[in-house]
C-alpha cells in the first residue's frame, strides 16, 4: 500500500476543558478527493485548522509523505504544499484579484512590488486552471462565485500538492456548486490531492472518493465512497438512526396577520441589496419560507418587518393596518413582532451582560419583571429561570455572561425569550445556525408548534430545512420575488433555478441582476 | 477596564458572589501594582530611595488630621469624576471632555454664587445644581453629535474642553473679574450666602462629602435596579440588541452622557462655590483625567468609586508631601496614575504574571 | 483688513508641519488597524527629548534623531501593552498621554533641576533651498522653513509610494482590513502592527521636536496643548485617505495660524485660541453628515455605535 501523502496519527486539540479534536487518525492518499463530513462543532474545521498550520494541535503527529512535520504557521504549511481554502473568504476587498491571489508571496524586487507580474501571473494560473477572473478588478466588486475562484487560486498559486477547502458550497447556488465540483474533478486530474470538509451528503457521494466522518471531536467512520451511503453517512454523523423529517400536519388558517404590498427599499451601505416589488402575506397558522442564496435581499425584508428598515415604497400593514410610516422596532415590538435575529451575537444578545439581562428584555417594562420605574429583581430572576428551565438552556446560570454559553444555547435563549411574550407574529432568521442537531430539532418543535396561534416567516439557506418546515415557499433573487409555491411543487432543480434568478417555465434569465 | 467589565460590574452593592468581587478587583490591583514598579524603577534610576517617597505619600495624606482632611477634600470630587465617567461607560460612551464641562459648571456655578441672592441654606445647593445644569448641557452637544452625526463623542467632547476654558476666561475677564488681582485670573468673590461651609475642624471638607457618597450609591442602585438603568446597561453592552428590541437607544445614550455632564458639573460649582470660593482660572487641577483613574479603578462599580476615589484622594494628598519634604516633584504621582490607567484593562498581563510565578517557583 | 497674505500662508505651512507629521504617522498605525491615540503624549515625548538631546550633545540633529529614537521605543512599548499585554486602545493611551506629561515634568526636574521649562542652547535653522526660492511667483512662499516643514510635504508621497508600491504597504494594507486573510497568507501581523506602531512613535516625534526645537528654542510644560488629539481627529476626519488626511491636517494648521492672525486684532485671545478646537468638532459633525448623505435614504435606525 503506498504511503499516504498525509497521515494524521492521534492529533489532539482541546480549549481549556472543551476537547475539539480527540486524537484523531486520518489518512489521505495522494490524487483521492478526501471528504471530511461531521455535523457542526464536530471539530472538522478544527481539524483542518492544524493541517494548514493555522493552530498547532496539543498532541500527535501530522506526516506528509511518511515524515513528520512541524505547521507551525501557514506559511511553514504552504512550503510543505498545504494549502487551504477559506470557508469565509479570507480576502481583502479593497486589494485587487492579483493582489489578494499573490499576496502570501508577492513578486518583488528590492521591496517593490511588482503589479505587472503579479497580474501576468495570476492570469496565466486562472488560464491553466480555468478559473475566470479579471485580475485587475477589485474584490470588494466580484461576485460570490468569483471570490471563491480567487480564494482557489490563492491557495494554487503556492504550488501546493493537497488542497484543502472548508464548506466551499455555503453560498454557492445550486449550479455553482455544479461548476465547482467539476473544478475540483479538474484539479485531481491534474495531480492535486483535495480535502473537503462539508456536511453537505449529496455533494460526498458526487464527488469524494473516500470519506472521513466526525462526531463530537472523534472520528466515526472512514470508507471508500463505494462502500457508502447518505443514510450510513448520516447515522455515523448523528449516532442514531435520523429519522427523515416528519411532514408536519397542516393546521387551519387563521386571519392575515402581515402584509407587504410592492415593498422598494435602497440599498444603503455597500453590500446591502435593494428590495425589488416585494409583496408577501403571512396568515396565522402558516409557516412561509424564505428561500435564496444568502445576500439576495432577505436580510433587508426581515429589516423591514422587524421594523429596521423604512421601505422606500409601498406598504407594511399589521393585522389590516397601515404601519409604513410609523415603522420602528419598538412599533413592530408592540404589535406582537418577534425576532430571532440571523446574527444572534451582533443583534440577538448582550454577550457581555448576565444571562439574566438578556431574557428580562422586552418583558422588563411590564408586570412581574417591571414595577412603576422599577425592575422586581426577585420576580426577574423566578422569570428568567422558568425561561431557562422549558427552553433547557444550558448551563442555566443567570449572572454568567450570555456570551459564554455555547451556540445553540445562545439560540434557545434567544427563543425563549422572544416566545416568551406569546407572539403572533414570528421573524425567524436562519434559527438552526451554527446549532448541534439536538437543538435543532428543539427549535423545529417549537417553530412548528407555535405555528397554531402565530404566522411564522423563517428565512433560511437550508433548502432542506425550508421544505420541511414551511406551508409557502417564497423564493427571493436580487431582492425580488421569483416565486411562491407549496413545497411539493418545487423541486430541488426548480428551486435552484430559481434561486439563481431563472425562471424555470420561460427559460428567461433575470435581467435585473448584475451578471 | 473595557466595557465588558463595566456591564458585569453592572449589579448594585451586596448583589455580587465575593467571588466576583474578587474578579472585579484584579485588574485594578494589577494594574496598580504595575503603576508602583514603573514609578519605583524610576525612582531608584533617579537615586531615590522609593521607600521614602511612600512613606512621605502615606505620611501627607493620613498621618495628621489636616492630611486626612486633605485627603477627604481630595476624595470628594474625585468620586463624583469617577461616577460621572462610570455612568457614560455604562452606555457605552467615553466622556472624555469631563473637564470642560467640571469647568463650565464652576464657571456657571460661580456665576449664580454671586450674581444672585439667595438665603444662605439655599443659595449653594442652587448654585451647585446650576452648575450641573451647565454641565449637562456641555455634555447634550457631544451627545446629539454623536446620536445623530455618528461623531465621535470622546474627541468633540474633548475638544469642546478647550472651549469651555476659552468661554469662561473670557467671560470672567471681560464681566465678571476681580480688579484686585492681576496676576491671576479670577472672578468676583461669590456672596457669603453661596460658600460652601467646611464641617471638619482643619481643612476645607465639605458636606459635598456626603452628598457625593450619596450620588454613588444612589446611581448604583439606579443603574442595577431601575428600568431606565436596564435600558441604559443594555444599551451599552449591544446598542443593536437594545434597538432591535424596542429600546430607545438614543435617548438613553443621551440621558446617561448628560447625566454624566451634570455630575461634573456639579464638581466644578461645589469646587469654586466650597475650596475657592470663587471662579479661578484654571482651578480644575486634573479631575477628568483623575476622574477616569478612578472610573477604572472601580472598574465599573458606581459604589466602588467611593474606595477608588478615597484610594486617588490619598494618593492628590500625599503627593504635596513628597513635594514638600523630599523635593520630588508630584509628577510622580502622574507618573503612577498614568501608569495605571496604561495597564488597567490589559488583561493578558495576568497570564504573564501566572507564567512569571510559576517560573519563580520552578527555580 | 490685512488677514489673509502671503505670510499667512507661510504661517499655516509652519503650524500645520507638526499637525501633518503626526497626523501621517497616525495613518499608518491606522493603515495596521490599530487606533493610535496617543499622538498627543508621543508629541510631548518626542518635543522633550529632542531638546534633551539636542542640549546634551550639542547638536540639533542628534537631538532630533535621538529623540525620534526615544519615541520609537516608547510607542513600541504601548504598542507591547496594546498587542500583547491586550489592553483598549483607547484607555491606555490615555493613559500614555498622562504618563507622558507626568514623564516629561519629571524628568526635567529630576534630570536638570528645572521646572515649568527648558531652553535649547540648540535650535532648527530655517533654510532656504536655493532651488525652491527661483521659482517666479512661489519663490518666497517656499523659502525660509525649518527641513521638518520641508520633509513634511514629502510625507504624502512618501506614504503613497509605500503603501501602493511596496510589498510591506501591500501587507498593511491586508493587515488593517482583513488581518484573518493576512494571517492566513503567512504574514504576522502582530509583526506588521509593531512597524506601524513604531513609524508612528518616530513621525510623531519629529512632530513634537519642530514645535521645541523649530519654533521656540525650547520645551515648555504641556507644549502641545492638544496638537495630538486635533492630528488624531484629522485621521478620523480625513477616513483613513492619505491624501484627505494630510488636506485636513493642512487645514487645522491654516485654522491655528488664522487664529495666532486674529489674536492681533483686539479680538478676545480667549475666544480665539478656541477656534481650532471648534473647527475639530466641526469637522467630525461634517464628517458624520457626509456619511449619512452619502447613505442618501438610509432607512436602516441602528444607532451609531
Amino acid at each position: 500500500m503506498a504511503t499516504p501523502i498525509i497521515e494524521l496519527v492521534g492529533v489532539t486539540k482541546r480549549f481549556g476543558t472543551f476537547v475539539a479534536n480527540d486524537s484523531i487518525d486520518l489518512r489521505v492518499n495522494a490524487g483521492e478527493i478526501h471528504a471530511i463530513v461531521g455535523e457542526n462543532g464536530a471539530g472538522k474545521s478544527t481539524l483542518m485548522k492544524a493541517l494548514s498550520g493555522l493552530q498547532m494541535p496539543d498532541e500527535g503527529q501530522i506526516l506528509l509523505r511518511g515524515t513528520e512535520v512541524v505547521l507551525r504557521n501557514p506559511d511553514v504549511a504552504m512550503s510543505q504544499g498545504i494549502a487551504m481554502v477559506h470557508q469565509h473568504f479570507s480576502l481583502v476587498e479593497s486589494l485587487s484579484v492579483a493582489e489578494n491571489v499573490v499576496i502570501s508571496n508577492p513578486p518583488r524586487r528590492a521591496g517593490l512590488f511588482q503589479r505587472r507580474m503579479a497580474e501576468k501571473q495570476v492570469a496565466a494560473l486562472a488560464e491553466t486552471y480555468g478559473l475566470a477572473v479579471n485580475p485587475r478588478q477589485r474584490l470588494g466588486e466580484c461576485r460570490v462565485g468569483v471570490q471563491q475562484r480567487v480564494e482557489i487560486l490563492k491557495a494554487l498559486y503556492r504550488n501546493p500538492d493537497v488542497l484543502i477547502l472548508d464548506e466551499p458550497t455555503a453560498v454557492l447556488t445550486p449550479q455553482e456548486t455544479q461548476s465547482l465540483l467539476g473544478q475540483l474533478r479538474h484539479l485531481k486530474a491534474r495531480g492535486k490531492t483535495i480535502i473537503f470538509i462539508t456536511h453537505k451528503l449529496k455533494e460526498v457521494m458526487a464527488l469524494a472518493d473516500r470519506v472521513t466522518v466526525m462526531r463530537a471531536g472523534r472520528v466515526t467512520l472512514g470508507v471508500e465512497i463505494g462502500e457508502t451511503s447518505p443514510s450510513h453517512l448520516a447515522t455515523a454523523m448523528v449516532g442514531h438512526e435520523v429519522l427523515a423529517g416528519r411532514r408536519p400536519e397542516a393546521v387551519p388558517l387563521g386571519d392575515e396577520l402581515v402584509r407587504l404590498e410592492n415593498i422598494c427599499s435602497a440599498p444603503d451601505t455597500e453590500g446591502a441589496t435593494r428590495l425589488d416589488d416585494v409583496s408577501i402575506a403571512l396568515r396565522q397558522g402558516e409557516i412561509v419560507g424564505i428561500a435564496g442564496v444568502e445576500g439576495n435581499g432577505q436580510s433587508e425584508l426581515i429589516e423591514v418587518i422587524a421594523g429596521m428598515r423604512r421601505p422606500r415604497s409601498g406598504r407594511l400593514s399589521l393585522r389590516g393596518r397601515d404601519v409604513t410610516t410609523r415603522l420602528s422596532p419598538a412599533t413592530m415590538r408592540r404589535h406582537g413582532v418577534a425576532h430571532i435575529p440571523e446574527d444572534r451575537i451582533a443583534t440577538g444578545l448582550a454577550t457581555p451582560a448576565p444571562l439574566l439581562d438578556n431574557l428580562i428584555m422586552g418583558a422588563h417594562r411590564t408586570a412581574p419583571v417591571g414595577s412603576g420605574a422599577w425592575l422586581d429583581m426577585a420576580a426577574a430572576r423566578t422569570y428568567a429561570a422558568s425561561l431557562v428551565q422549558s427552553f433547557d438552556v444550558r448551563p442555566g446560570n443567570l449572572a454568567a455572561p450570555a456570551g459564554s454559553l455555547s451556540g445553540g444555547n445562545m439560540q434557545k435563549a434567544i427563543f425563549a425569550r422572544e416566545l416568551s411574550s406569546d407572539p403572533e407574529i414570528i421573524i425567524a432568521a436562519h434559527p438552526t445556525r451554527g446549532v448541534d442537531i439536538g437543538a435543532a430539532e428543539f427549535i423545529y418543535e417549537q417553530l412548528l408548534e407555535r405555528r397554531r396561534q402565530a404566522g411564522i416567516i423563517l428565512i433560511s439557506s437550508d433548502l432542506d430545512e425550508i421544505l420541511r418546515l414551511s406551508d409557502r415557499i417564497v423564493v427571493m433573487y436580487h431582492g425580488r420575488i421569483m416565486a411562491e409555491a407549496a413545497p411539493h411543487e418545487l423541486t430541488p432543480e426548480k428551486l435552484g433555478l430559481l434561486m439563481a434568478g431563472i425562471t424555470p417555465d420561460a427559460g428567461r434569465v433575470d435581467r435585473s441582476g448584475k451578471q | 477596564m473595557t466595557m465588558q467589565s463595566t456591564i458585569e460590574g453592572g449589579g448594585s452593592i451586596g448583589s455580587g458572589h465575593p467571588a466576583r468581587a474578587w474578579a472585579a478587583l484584579q485588574m485594578p490591583l494589577i494594574a496598580t501594582v504595575a503603576g508602583l514598579a514603573v514609578t519605583t524603577v524610576l525612582l531608584l534610576t533617579m537615586g531615590v530611595n522609593p521607600l521614602d517617597v511612600y512613606a512621605a505619600l502615606l505620611r501627607g495624606a493620613l498621618g495628621s488630621l489636616y492630611g486626612i482632611s486633605s485627603t477627604l477634600r481630595w476624595a470628594t470630587p474625585l468620586i463624583l469624576a469617577g461616577v460621572a465617567v462610570t455612568v457614560g461607560f455604562k452606555a457605552g460612551l467615553f466622556n472624555a471632555g469631563l473637564s470642560g464641562q467640571i469647568y463650565l459648571g464652576g464657571f456657571v456655578g460661580s456665576l449664580i454664587g454671586f450674581g444672585v441672592l439667595l438665603p444662605a441654606g439655599l443659595h449653594p445647593v442652587v448654585a451647585i445644581l446650576g452648575g450641573g445644569l451647565a454641565g449637562a448641557f456641555w455634555a447634550l452637544i457631544p451627545a446629539l453629535l454623536r446620536r445623530y452625526l455618528g461623531a465621535s463623542e470622546i474627541v468633540t467632547s474633548l475638544m469642546l474642553w478647550y472651549v469651555a476654558i476659552g468661554i469662561s476666561d473670557f467671560l470672567v475677564r471681560q464681566f465678571f473679574r476681580d480688579p484686585t488681582s492681576a496676576a491671576f485670573l479670577m472672578s468676583v468673590k461669590v456672596a457669603p450666602s453661596a460658600i460652601l461651609p467646611s464641617f471638619f475642624p482643619v481643612g476645607n471638607v465639605s458636606l459635598m462629602l456626603f452628598a457625593a457618597v450619596a450620588l454613588a450609591l444612589l446611581m448604583s442602585r439606579l443603574m442595577a435596579n431601575a428600568k431606565i438603568g436596564y435600558e441604559i446597561r443594555m444599551t451599552g453592552a449591544n446598542p443593536a440588541f437594545a434597538h432591535y428590541a424596542g429600546v430607545p437607544t438614543g435617548k438613553r445614550m443621551i440621558l446617561a452622557f448628560c447625566a454624566s455632564g451634570f455630575i461634573a458639573g456639579m464638581i466644578g460649582a461645589s469646587e469654586s462655590l466650597g475650596i475657592n470660593q470663587r471662579f479661578v482660572s484654571q482651578f480644575d487641577p486634573g479631575f477628568g483625567f483623575d476622574g477616569f483613574l478612578v472610573a477604572l479603578l472601580a472598574n465599573g462599580s458606581l459604589a466602588g468609586c467611593i474606595p477608588a476615589g478615597l484610594f486617588l484622594g490619598i494618593l492628590k494628598a500625599g503627593g504635596m508631601e513628597i513635594e514638600r519634604t523630599l523635593g520630588v516633584s508630584k509628577s510622580i504621582i502622574w507618573i503612577l496614575q498614568g501608569s495605571i490607567i496604561l495597564f488597567v484593562s490589559a488583561y493578558n498581563l495576568r497570564s504573564y504574571l501566572r507564567r512569571f510565578v510559576a517560573a519563580l517557583k520552578r527555580r | 483688513m490685512d488677514i489673509f497674505t502671503l505670510s499667512l500662508v507661510s504661517s499655516a505651512l509652519v503650524a500645520a508641519t507638526p499637525l501633518i507629521w503626526a497626523a501621517m504617522g497616525g495613518l499608518v498605525s491606522h493603515q495596521a488597524g490599530i487606533f493610535n491615540f496617543t499622538l498627543e503624549g508621543l508629541m510631548l515625548f518626542g518635543a522633550f527629548f529632542s531638546v534633551l538631546f539636542g542640549s546634551l550633545i550639542g547638536n540639533v540633529w542628534a537631538g532630533i534623531l535621538l529623540g525620534g529614537l526615544m519615541c520609537v521605543v516608547l510607542s513600541v512599548v504601548w504598542g507591547w501593552v496594546v498587542i500583547d499585554l491586550g489592553a483598549d486602545q483607547i484607555i491606555s493611551a490615555l493613559g500614555f498621554i498622562l504618563l507622558a506629561q507626568g514623564g516629561t515634568v519629571f524628568l526635567m526636574s529630576a534630570l536638570l533641576g528645572q521646572s515649568g521649562g527648558i531652553f535649547s542652547p540648540v535650535q532648527l535653522a530655517m533654510i532656504n533651498p536655493p532651488f525652491l526660492a527661483s521659482i517666479p511667483v512661489l519663490g518666497p512662499l517656499l523659502s525660509n522653513y525649518t527641513a521638518l516643514t520641508y520633509l513634511s510635504w514629502l510625507l504624502l508621497p512618501l506614504f503613497l509610494f509605500v503603501l501602493y508600491g511596496t510589498t510591506f504597504g501591500l501587507a498593511l494594507r491586508a493587515v488593517g482590513e482583513k488581518p484573518e486573510a493576512a494571517t492566513a497568507a503567512g504574514i504576522s501581523v502582530r509583526g506588521i502592527r509593531y512597524v506601524a506602531i513604531a513609524i508612528t512613535g518616530f513621525c510623531a516625534a519629529m512632530a513634537g521636536a519642530q514645535l521645541s526645537l523649530g519654533l521656540l528654542g525650547m520645551f515648555t510644560d504641556n507644549m502641545t496643548a492638544g496638537r495630538g488629539i486635533i492630528a488624531f481627529a484629522a485621521v478620523v476626519f480625513g477616513r483613513h485617505r492619505p491624501v484627505a488626511v494630510f488636506l485636513v491636517a493642512l487645514f487645522f494648521g491654516l485654522a491655528g495660524a488664522l487664529t495666532d492672525r486674529l489674536q492681533g486684532f483686539g479680538l478676545p485671545s480667549e475666544l480665539l485660541l478656541t477656534l481650532p478646537y471648534l473647527l475639530t468638532v466641526l469637522a467630525l459633525a461634517a464628517s458624520g453628515l457626509m456619511v449619512m448623505l452619502r447613505r442618501k435614504g438610509v432607512q436602516r435606525q441602528v444607532p451609531q455605535a
